[in-house]
């Protein structure tokens, strides 16, 4: 693939690209961009480089979920050493975005809120199979896991977002 | 998608995740934003580097600059140093040296001078011993 399909190619799944740093990012809408746009940087400066084992889209979407991560972990580390040693306390993991909260249909904010009380891994394979239309496998190639683990997180994800939407109708109701 | 990923019994939460994504592609920032700040960070990261070697090659030359005379220096306080530990080593004495310093060891450093000996011949009765031999004819 020469640099110009490439690029094409890149621009036409920007949309779900920034869809899945939303997602990687608890939807905070600035982490988010930052995100994307290192993962650009990534592909475009030869730090990532596709070699054609997968497709176009699990390939790039596996680059946001690792530079996100990359970003947690040094947030992370910038956190235990600024605020425990030089504050004195450990400040708590900041909570999802203004986005997660403010939606403008009922439907996206029902549905954030339940996904906050699922694992990471269970977001993220839910969000890639029914939000990007990835095969399970597809998922589990974009997580770097195994299909077993992906089909386990999915099944039980699946489980317990239902069981929280409903507990959710119920309490409005 | 594989037929068992795309069970019936999923279709509510496909209706969540859809409504989701349909909000969220309405408000996704424009790639050519991003593309841009692409661009304009491999020049910032560019011109970095390139202030960066500056940096790097003008400190070296100051640190040359400056070194430089601090190296010859320090050579010639090294040979003059050098010169002066051969010379304290050449008269260095130790600490017990004193006790060799005995009465009379100047005697033992030179030949005694004894003088002269007019005065002793000059005594009055003294007889000269030895004096000159004469050469004596035999019958």
């Amino acid at each position: 693939m020469d640099r110009t399909s490439f690029r094409e190619e890149l621009e036409r799944m920007h949309a779900a690209s920034f869809g899945w740093a939303l997602w990687c990012c608890d939807h905070r809408r600035e982490e988010a961009e930052e995100v994307l746009q290192s993962a650009y940087l990534k592909v475009f400066d030869g730090a990532a480089t596709f070699d054609g084992r997968s497709s176009l889209r699990t390939w790039f979407f596996g680059v946001i979920r690792r530079t996100a991560v990359e970003r947690q972990r040094r947030q992370w580390v910038r956190r235990q050493l600024f605020d425990r040693w030089l504050v004195g306390e450990s400040c708590p993991r900041p909570a999802p975005g203004p986005e997660a909260m403010v939606c403008e249909s009922e439907i996206k904010c029902n549905l954030l809120r339940a996904a906050a009380g699922l694992s990471t891994r269970q977001r993220q394979v839910l969000h890639l199979v029914f939000y990007q239309e990835l095969t399970i496998e597809e998922a589990s190639r974009v997580m770097n896991v195994s299909l077993g683990t992906a089909r386990t997180h999915f099944d039980r994800g699946k489980r317990r977002l239902r069981e929280i939407l409903v507990e959710r109708e119920a309490h409005h109701v | 998608m594989s037929s068992d990923d795309r069970t019936n019994d999923d279709r509510d939460l496909r209706e969540y995740f859809a409504a989701a994504r349909r909000e969220e592609e309405a408000d996704v920032p424009p790639i050519s934003i991003l593309s841009l700040t692409v661009h304009e960070h491999g020049r910032r990261r560019l011109s970095g580097k390139l202030a960066v070697a500056a940096t790097c090659l003008a400190t070296l030359i100051a640190a040359a600059v400056w070194l430089l005379p601090l190296l010859s220096v320090s050579h010639e306080s090294s040979n003059r140093g050098r010169q002066q530990a051969a010379a304290s080593i050449t008269s260095w004495k130790p600490a017990t040296d004193f006790l060799l310093d005995t009465p009379g060891r100047e005697l033992l450093e030179g030949v005694p001078d004894i003088g002269e000996w007019h005065g002793v011949l000059n005594v009055p009765g003294a007889v000269e011993r030895h004096g000159p031999l004469k050469k004596q004819i035999l019958p």
